[in-house]
């Protein structure tokens, strides 16, 4: 019984050893596998590394949430894209959807008194006209009213996109700023540029 | 994608299209004959003929005679005028319909000056609470007082 057991034990550490022998702890530490053939590589990487993590943190600070943005063109068309410094195309959103509900707004207060005074006619061919003469108005009001809500769509639509175009803008002015900057920190120390 | 931007754009201008072309003003005046079976219109009134008093009567009037309405109505309202594209005054007293056989209305319009008027009539039936709708005014016609 004894003898049973110690060679189980010895199996046991027989097997342990030889699935420690499977392991390739050459490849594990193998540094090319990234594609570092020296050190020296190696270390680059991670102070490249180093730097993006760097980097990022300041772009985070001024990158611009789309979905904040897309929350302030929701609300007043334009602001988004103001927002994001896209001022001609702030301008132009806010000033079609003024220019379109007011015009909406027009037609629908000239439909509005006509329909007042239809309400009030008693005689038939009046009954007839203003009836008639508060539809036009009211459809132009409704078709600039639909107009108004598809600008307003796009203006959505549009405001992802400029947030994302100003984003890759913030992103390569802190890379170019970075690289550009006379005065380098890094890891490896201060690095000065003539 | 572009397919599928397209097609939700098209989908979305029918939408829109659909929802313009389905806008419409509420007829909501109770006299409104249009969405209201209960309201039916005063026919117009025919066959108006004016004629005015000769010369030498003091009491100048001017003889209005018009064909009866047979139905949805209740009476009539006589408007006067200086010229047959003026705008016309709507006399206070609205003639009541005769419960008579006679196939016309005769009135008499009286205190005139010498001088040409013109006439339309128009029916009007009351539709208690709702209002009282009046039908379409008549055709002129021209009576010379002297």
């Amino acid at each position: 019984m004894q003898r049973l057991v110690i060679v189980v034990f010895f199996a046991l550490v027989l097997s342990e050893l030889c699935a420690v022998s499977a392991f390739d702890i050459e490849k594990f530490t193998d540094p090319q596998k990234y594609g570092w053939k020296t050190q020296q590589d190696r270390n680059e990487y991670r102070s490249d590394l180093f730097e993006r993590q760097k980097l990022l943190q300041i772009y985070e600070m001024e990158a611009q949430s789309v979905s904040g943005n897309i929350l302030k063109s929701a609300l007043f068309p334009g602001w988004g894209q103001f927002n994001a410094k896209s001022y001609t195309k702030g301008q132009i959103f806010l000033g079609i959807e003024v220019a379109l509900l007011g015009t909406s707004y027009f037609y629908y207060d000239k439909a509005l008194d006509y329909h007042k005074k239809y309400r009030n006619a008693t005689q038939i061919d009046h009954i007839n006209n203003y009836y008639n003469q508060a539809q036009t108005p009211y459809q132009y009001s409704i078709v600039f009213l639909s107009l108004a809500s598809i600008v307003w769509a796009y203006n959505v639509f549009d405001v992802i996109q400029t947030t994302e175009d100003y984003n890759a803008t913030v992103w390569k002015k802190t890379l170019q700023n970075y690289y550009k900057a006379p005065v380098k920190i890094s890891p490896n120390g201060i690095e000065i540029k003539f | 994608m572009k397919r599928v931007n397209r097609v939700s754009i098209i989908l979305l201008l029918m939408v829109h299209i659909l929802f313009i072309v389905s806008c419409e003003l509420k007829r909501n005046n109770p006299l409104d004959p249009n969405g209201n079976t209960n309201i039916k219109e005063p026919p117009k009134v025919m066959g108006l003929i004016a004629t005015g008093s000769s010369a030498g009567v003091i009491n100048k009037y001017a003889e209005l005679t018009w064909s009866k309405n047979d139905k949805y109505t209740d009476g009539y309202y006589v408007y006067i005028g200086f010229a047959y594209n003026s705008s016309y005054l709507r006399l206070p007293n609205p003639v009541l319909q005769t419960p008579d056989n006679s196939p016309t209305i005769t009135i008499r319009v009286s205190d005139l000056t010498p001088q040409f008027y013109y006439f339309k009539v128009s029916a009007f039936k009351n539709y208690g609470s709702a209002g009282t709708l009046e039908g379409s005014l008549s055709e002129w016609a021209r009576a010379l007082v002297n």
